[in-house]
């Protein structure tokens, strides 16, 4: 019996360990997380000069992309969140020229059209990053 | 007799992560390392085509910002407000798709084209307008012409599968 209740602590951590590894992990697990931020930023230029400041902002340590769109006056920035702050993105777009970031109007959620996962996306995401962390067999893959 | 419970143990793990590995689903293939001169390395492996997601991601949500933008009525759902994580889940979507399209080591576990937009009826323009968009994220990460017309004709043959879902 003492045995078998010690024995007994082992069946949960491996099942985690044989769902952890059941399949190969997922590309974009090797990808660097990424946190989204858009602003409202009015007269913003065209052209080259958009270019530019596109080149400029996407520059800025840690940003993995930056889209800038005058008909919307919109600056839309892809960065890593380890590596760059909001705060900073604002500040580094302040620097590049007379342009002010808002906030973009707090937009209404939209209503659910058809059959949604009742999961919020964010339990889904952080179970992707617990099964990734204890998946050995991303040790056997060159990406 | 107690002192072998814990070589016992040990043989139960390993034996239990061996039929892990080994019973995976069949069509879980292997992975193997991406061989050098496919697509996938010529934009960069990993790294190289999440940036270029990354960037279209961008240009999507700089360009849906007005209502009358036609990737707005497609992409609206992911935009709204408190669903960036539904948006980080449509990134790795992408990131894993285009992977495995372009010869890289793993495999896209996601929907078919067909049920992923089932429902959304999205039009030929739509598509179109996604193509731009697309294209100006190969562009902005200096993708050159061979390596962007090659993942544009992999983009073009979902369109059937995509358009009027």
């Amino acid at each position: 019996m003492f045995a078998l209740v010690r024995r007994g602590w082992l069946v949960g951590p491996l099942a985690v360990l044989a769902w952890a590894n059941w399949e190969a992990p997922a590309l974009h697990s090797f990808a660097a997380p990424i946190a989204l931020v858009a602003w409202q930023v009015p007269h913003l230029p065209t052209g080259p000069a958009a270019e530019a400041l596109r080149a400029r902002l996407a520059a800025q340590p840690g940003v993995s992309a930056c889209a800038l769109s005058a008909a919307t006056g919109t600056v839309s920035v892809v960065y890593r969140p380890g590596e760059a702050t909001e705060a900073g993105l604002r500040q580094a777009l302040a620097q590049a020229g007379p342009w002010v970031p808002q906030a973009l109007p707090e937009a209404p959620a939209a209503a659910p059209t058809g059959r949604a996962c009742p999961v919020p996306a964010g339990y889904v995401l952080a179970l992707e990053r617990v099964r990734f962390a204890l998946n050995v067999r991303r040790f056997f893959v060159a990406v | 007799m107690n002192t072998f419970i814990p070589m016992r143990n040990v043989l139960v793990a390993g034996a239990l992560l061996l039929s892990a590995a080994a019973c995976s689903k069949s069509s879980d293939p292997a992975p193997a390392a991406a061989t050098p001169n496919t697509l996938y390395v010529r934009l960069g492996s990993v790294n190289g085509v999440s940036k270029v997601v990354d960037s279209f991601l961008a240009n999507v949500i700089a360009e849906t910002q007005t209502s009358n933008t036609s990737l707005k009525r497609t992409f609206n759902p992911l935009l709204t407000s408190n669903n960036a994580q539904r948006v980080t889940l449509l990134r790795d979507n992408l990131i894993d798709q285009i992977g495995q399209a372009t010869g890289g080591p793993l495999v896209y576990k996601g929907l078919t084209m067909t049920a992923a937009h089932k429902g959304m009826a999205i039009t030929t323009q739509e598509f179109g307008v996604f193509g731009v968009a697309f294209t100006k994220a190969l562009t902005d990460n200096g993708v050159k012409d061979p390596e962007k017309t090659e993942l544009l004709t992999i983009i073009t043959s979902l369109q059937s599968q995509v358009v009027g879902q």
